[in-house]
């Protein structure tokens, strides 16, 4: 795999010189297969995503839901979304993606499987849940969510997400990220959009999202 | 504690007793406590601290006796292990000879020594897997390969030969000390178990956690012997009476609280509860004296523990 990555790079760069990009088509490639050549290039610079601890509440057997949250669960709705794929840029057969946080309160469900799912992404690599706001808890006071993603073939990747609109962290990420020595990386703790609740029954309510991409390394 | 005077009068009605149980006592440190440990003659309780200490009191009288640096996490009454100043790497000390013995060049999730003092594990969540050490001098023996998360406990079998790691990802495996190789992987927990320990006679391996139940395998076929459900609580800590007829568990009930708790006492052959005590919040150490005169305990972010007077054996 290695030799594949420089040759399609030396052949986009050819590409390029060439003029094939600007120029149009000009018969060896069509404008869809350099536009794929680029979107893979692209991906294929993706970063491996950054490590955290996988922490004690870890359970296994969580099911396959992506809808966390139920009708009259306390804590703002968040819609979490990201893509699952390998640092090649690659969608990963077979992957599963556990994910697990504390309720509004800062509660673990220790017994049972609330706030809890076990995703398998979609064909594209692509995963949702629908949950609540986690709460913060005296031991670790920054809010968060855990993941532990697998794919035959990939380094096991353990890590968290964390808010960059937490109060925790006053305002200024950049600034205070390394408090309590919670967030293992900076770039974990992720900027946060809010949605204005839209009108109608089928209107989605108000709600937080982030989106935060899983990209594991080849073992 | 007022309660526990009642647990003493049960535990010596329901045991030989030969004299009246001396009265219950807390010690008082002077931070919140780590960790906690008995000495093997059982006439010391050390308790390392927050405040980089490590706190020794006379068991029976309950006055301080030594005070000490640094702090950190202690591996038995002896040994203790201390987080460098950037949390990449831990000292290994020797309390009594008051000397750093050694480096460990990397970030810890759990550590554990044999009885014996000579074998030390440790296991890194980063590189997923086990070492076993000379505990003495630091040098590499095995590497065993683990599962993601790193240790929740370790555990070694009375004679060392055996060493369990029950791994944050709910895994437990069972391996030799003396070939490194894997002996049994049980995959059927859904909770890590935060508390493991053989009996004293080496046939029983006992592991309770996040699930709130107590599990009891046999030590030579790692099979599940028996459940011991009813505490109700996530399980942080467990101790094994040094007769092996009495388990004590305790842990903690809401995490965002600080809630009080209870702490069980169980008989283990029957699997019945025997009483509670109650506990101000979490528990995260307990402790039978060697010789089975007390039970000592302390909880998170608190500077106290608890003695629990038990029915005396000693003439």
């Amino acid at each position: 795999m290695s030799k594949t990555n420089p040759s399609r790079r030396q052949m986009l760069e050819l590409c390029i010189s060439r003029g094939f990009l600007a120029g149009g088509a000009a018969g060896l490639l069509s404008q869809k297969q350099l536009l794929a050549f680029w979107q893979e290039t692209e991906a294929q610079a993706a970063k491996p995503t950054l490590d955290d601890v996988l922490g004690p509440f870890y359970r296994k057997g969580a099911p396959n839901t992506p809808r966390l949250r139920a009708p009259g669960d306390q804590g703002f709705p968040l819609k979490v979304t990201g893509r699952v794929i390998n640092s090649k840029g690659q969608v990963m057969e077979g992957a599963k993606v556990d994910i697990w946080h504390a309720d509004h309160s800062g509660r673990y469900d220790t017994t049972g499987y609330k706030y809890r799912a076990k995703l398998s992404p979609d064909a594209k690599g692509m995963y949702t849940v629908e949950t609540v706001m986690p709460g913060h808890y005296a031991d670790r006071p920054a809010q968060h969510i855990h993941y532990l993603i697998s794919a035959p073939g990939h380094k096991t990747l353990v890590t968290q997400a964390y808010f960059a609109t937490d109060p925790f962290y006053e305002g200024n990420p950049d600034k205070t990220w390394e408090k309590h020595h919670i967030a293992a990386h900076r770039e974990l703790i992720l900027p946060v959009k809010l949605f204005e609740g839209g009108v109608g029954p089928a209107a989605e309510p108000a709600h937080a999202e982030i989106v935060f991409d899983l990209i594991l390394e080849k073992a | 504690m007022r309660h526990s005077c009642a647990l003493s009068v049960l535990l010596i009605s329901a045991a030989v007793a030969s004299s009246a149980a001396p009265a219950d006592r807390t010690l008082a440190a002077d931070a919140p406590i780590i960790s906690m440990k008995i000495s093997p003659d059982s006439r010391s309780v050390l308790a390392s601290c927050t405040s980089q200490h490590v706190h020794t009191w006379d068991a029976a009288t309950g006055k301080p006796s030594a005070d000490r640096k640094p702090g950190g996490f202690l591996l038995n009454a002896n040994l203790l292990v201390e987080r460098s100043a950037d949390r990449k790497s831990v000292h290994v000390w020797d309390l009594a000879a008051a000397r750093q013995m050694y480096t460990i060049d990397k970030k810890i999730a759990e550590g554990a020594v044999s009885p014996d003092g000579k074998q030390l594990a440790i296991s890194s969540e980063v590189e997923r897997n086990v070492r076993l050490l000379d505990a003495a001098t630091g040098t590499p023996r095995r590497v065993m390969e683990d599962g993601v998360g790193g240790s929740a406990s370790i555990a070694f079998s009375p004679d060392g030969s055996t060493v369990v790691s029950a791994n944050y990802d709910n895994d437990v495996r069972v391996w030799s000390t003396k070939s490194g190789e894997l002996v049994r992987k049980i995959e059927d927990f859904s909770g890590a178990m935060f508390a493991a320990q053989f009996t004293p006679d080496g046939t029983q391996l006992l592991m309770a956690g996040l699930d709130q139940k107590i599990y009891v395998f046999d030590a030579k076929t790692w099979k599940l012997q028996r459940t011991l459900t009813g505490h109700g609580e996530t399980i942080l800590a467990m101790a094994i009476s040094p007769d092996g007829k009495t388990v004590v568990t305790g842990g903690f009930d809401v995490i965002a609280e600080k809630n009080p708790v209870k702490v069980v006492f169980w008989d283990l052959a029957s699997g019945k509860m025997l009483r509670t005590v109650r506990a101000p919040h979490a528990v995260t150490s307990l402790a039978f004296a060697p010789d089975g005169s007390i039970l000592a305990m302390s909880s998170a972010q608190s500077k106290e523990i608890t003695l629990i007077s038990l029915a005396s054996t000693k003439p």
